[in-house]
């Protein structure tokens, strides 16, 4: 059985962990990433979304076309924090594009509401998604598929990327969601330029959520925690970047129009304005913009403000 | 002690009347004007929402104007509302003004009850026996002049909408609005509300046939007349009639939980939604779907969406509501509002819209 997973969900927490649950408990499946054909245009879609989740309906789409059954989990809440709302409706918005668009009807769409906290939760919503998956498709079509479009690219394991003895005095690191962080198509290249430049780039989701959780409680204040998972991560990584371990920069990447990071953005300029020794920060707003050079110049100017602010 | 609130429609006719009831200073914010849009404009960033920029505007002019102590409403999450307090503090104290703050919760829990204590522990000790000991009486007052205000508005959108003279039904709501503000005495409240909705009762009509809309949306943008282009009253102007649920009441009605009544119908409300969106996305966003599809069944003429932009849940709602026009042939007219400057554009806009449903009302369009 080809089952369609969206490429852009493989970066969130939690989602290599129920991948792999769902094949232990379904070892026939065939995991399909990204789609040989080209995304369907959708109907139904409002302009002003943001990138990503413009890109992850495109994707939805495109697989919905080519695997058997697209699995698309409700992502709700994470370690005990929200999802922004768009993930909350993605599987229906999907499905109403779907529909219209004229591709399988919308019960070839498995969607389990996920809110993981703990491995135990991730088995539970495994089998959910395994008996949806196999009411979809019916016994019988559990085989192995063997030409399948499988994923190589496994995100990175927490910690992996940011071992205690590993120099970052002279990286650059790069915050923010972590599917803008993996996806070339959703950071205009950043990380790629970096590398180009000759510039370690290290990301904030290389940390643990619960030591950026950690960090990002202290502006906690009673009713007023931030309740978005996202924020709390990038709120942490910051702190972590200029109180626990300074790389040379920092860079947080911002998908246009994000509702999280507008509000996030504000605090963590803030906090940067009042720390006297902090490394240089900039935000950089994705968009699906297709010119590149104005990246490109960007990058170049913060790298020369780093290269000056370590002489100082 | 100065206390300041934001606008959000007649919301300032209720806190008003609570703080001049209870004895406690105030200062009324300026009318939400260009400046206003700027202060919030040139202090945040592209993508935070209008309503926020507004609220942080109000706030500065009332803090220019002698204010100490700012007065919020709070919510929950998933909207960004429930995050305004803490980032609209961090910029008014980066734009070096000195304030106090308290939130009034959206929801009513543990962790809402012990910041309400926490914010209010300097402001308790300001306050008089006097003032503590009217405070019933100021809620009872407050309350009472919302419900007439609301009651007013919904008379006037149903007025306007037959009038021989529109224009004479504004004069009369703003004339009964101020004269509600004014009242003293829930006496006076009363007979200042009844002069009002009389005089709006025995305004002259025409025989002109009344189209009917439902307004859904993001609340503030709902709520707000300066924001949403004063929709209501200019498709009021062109003979329809606009109805909405977002109303102050209603908000804390449903905040409150205390009306189980409001609870149970809200939910009922949200099964509409179910064909399109099989889970609470957040804020109204499933409300404005199901309201539209009453609206549908209902035999409403059309759907005005108004959202601002970047709202997450409402272009969410937006995506949905295009297809549920699609499928039942209903005009949905979404109007995404920002920094614009539409002028005489809007009523253009609005001109076709209202053609386009008097053409389907007349079978012209299927």
């Amino acid at each position: 059985m080809r089952v369609g997973l969206p490429s852009e969900l493989l970066s969130v927490a939690w989602m290599p962990e129920l991948k792999e649950a769902i094949s232990r408990i379904m070892p026939g499946i065939v995991w399909v990433h990204a789609a040989q054909g080209k995304a369907p245009r959708p109907l139904f879609l409002e302009g002003d979304v943001c990138y990503p989740l413009k890109t992850m309906v495109g994707s939805c789409l495109a697989l919905l076309a080519e695997a058997d059954t697209l699995l698309l989990p409700r992502i709700v809440g994470l370690d005990g924090f929200l999802m922004c709302p768009n993930f909350r409706g993605l599987p229906d918005i999907v499905a109403l594009n779907a529909r219209t668009i004229g591709l399988p009807a919308a019960t070839a769409i498995v969607s389990v509401v996920m809110e993981v906290a703990d491995d135990r939760h991730i088995k539970i919503l495994a089998e959910t998604a395994a008996q949806g998956l196999r009411e979809q498709c019916g016994p019988g079509n559990t085989t192995v598929c063997s030409d399948g479009n499988t994923c190589t690219a496994t995100p990175p394991a927490a910690d992996a990327g940011m071992a205690r003895d590993r120099d970052i005095s002279r990286s650059i690191a790069l915050i923010g969601h972590p599917y803008l962080l993996a996806d070339g198509r959703l950071n205009n290249g950043i990380p790629d330029l970096l590398r180009a430049s000759g510039v370690d780039g290290i990301l904030c989701t290389d940390l643990p959520f619960a030591v950026l959780d950690l960090l990002a409680r202290e502006y906690d204040y009673y009713a007023k925690k931030l309740y978005f998972r996202s924020a709390r991560e990038a709120l942490g990584a910051f702190l972590y970047f200029t109180r626990v371990r300074q790389p040379a920069g920092i860079i947080h990447l911002v998908p246009f129009n994000c509702g999280v990071d507008a509000l996030l953005r504000i605090e963590i300029e803030s906090l940067h304005k009042k720390m006297p020794h902090a490394p240089p920060y900039m935000v950089i707003v994705c968009d699906e913009h297709t010119q590149h050079d104005h990246v490109v110049t960007r990058i170049e100017a913060f790298l020369d403000i780093v290269n000056e602010h370590r002489k100082i | 002690m100065k206390v300041t609130f934001p606008h959000l429609g007649s919301m300032y006719i209720f806190c008003k009347a609570m703080a001049e009831a209870a004895g406690i200073d105030y200062v009324l914010p300026s009318p939400t004007s260009n400046r206003t849009r700027e202060i919030g404009e040139y202090s945040t960033n592209e993508s935070v929402c209008l309503p926020l920029k507004i609220i942080l505007g109000n706030f500065v002019e009332a803090l220019e104007a002698g204010a100490d102590t700012i007065v919020m409403i709070g919510s929950g999450p998933p909207c960004r509302l429930g995050l305004y307090d803490r980032t609209i503090k961090i910029i008014l104290k980066d734009m070096g003004y000195d304030f106090r703050w308290l939130t009034i919760p959206g929801m009513f829990n543990w962790q809402a009850l012990l910041q309400n204590r926490e914010e209010t522990k300097a402001l308790r000790s300001e306050l008089t026996g006097a003032n503590i000991a009217r405070f019933p009486f100021a809620m009872l007052m407050g309350w009472k002049k919302m419900m007439w205000c609301e009651h007013l508005e919904k008379t006037a959108a149903v007025a306007r909408a037959t009038a021989a003279r529109p224009a004479e039904v504004d004069a009369i709501l703003a004339q009964g609005l101020h004269a509600v503000d004014e009242a003293h005495s829930l006496s006076a409240l009363s007979k200042a509300g009844r002069q009002a909705a009389e005089e709006l009762a025995a305004v002259r009509k025409t025989e002109r046939p009344a189209l009917k809309v439902v307004m859904v949306g993001e609340v503030y943008t709902v709520m707000e007349p300066s924001i949403n282009m004063d929709i209501e009253r200019r498709l009021g102007h062109l003979g329809v009639i606009v109805e909405r649920s977002s109303y102050f009441s209603s908000h804390i009605r449903r905040g409150s939980r205390l009306d189980r009544a409001t609870l149970r119908k809200r939910q009922k409300m949200l099964d509409h939604a179910r064909p399109y969106l099989n889970f609470d996305v957040g804020a109204e966003c499933n409300v404005s779907v199901a309201e539209a599809v009453v609206a549908v069944q209902q035999g409403y003429d059309g759907v005005v969406h108004v959202y601002p932009f970047s709202c997450m849940p409402e272009s969410n709602a937006a995506s949905v509501l295009a297809a549920v026009g699609t499928d039942f042939g209903i005009p949905i007219l979404p109007l995404v509002i920002d920094r614009q400057e539409m002028g005489l554009r809007i009523d253009t806009l609005l001109e076709a819209y209202v053609d386009i449903m008097r053409w389907r009302r007349q079978g012209h369009i299927l």
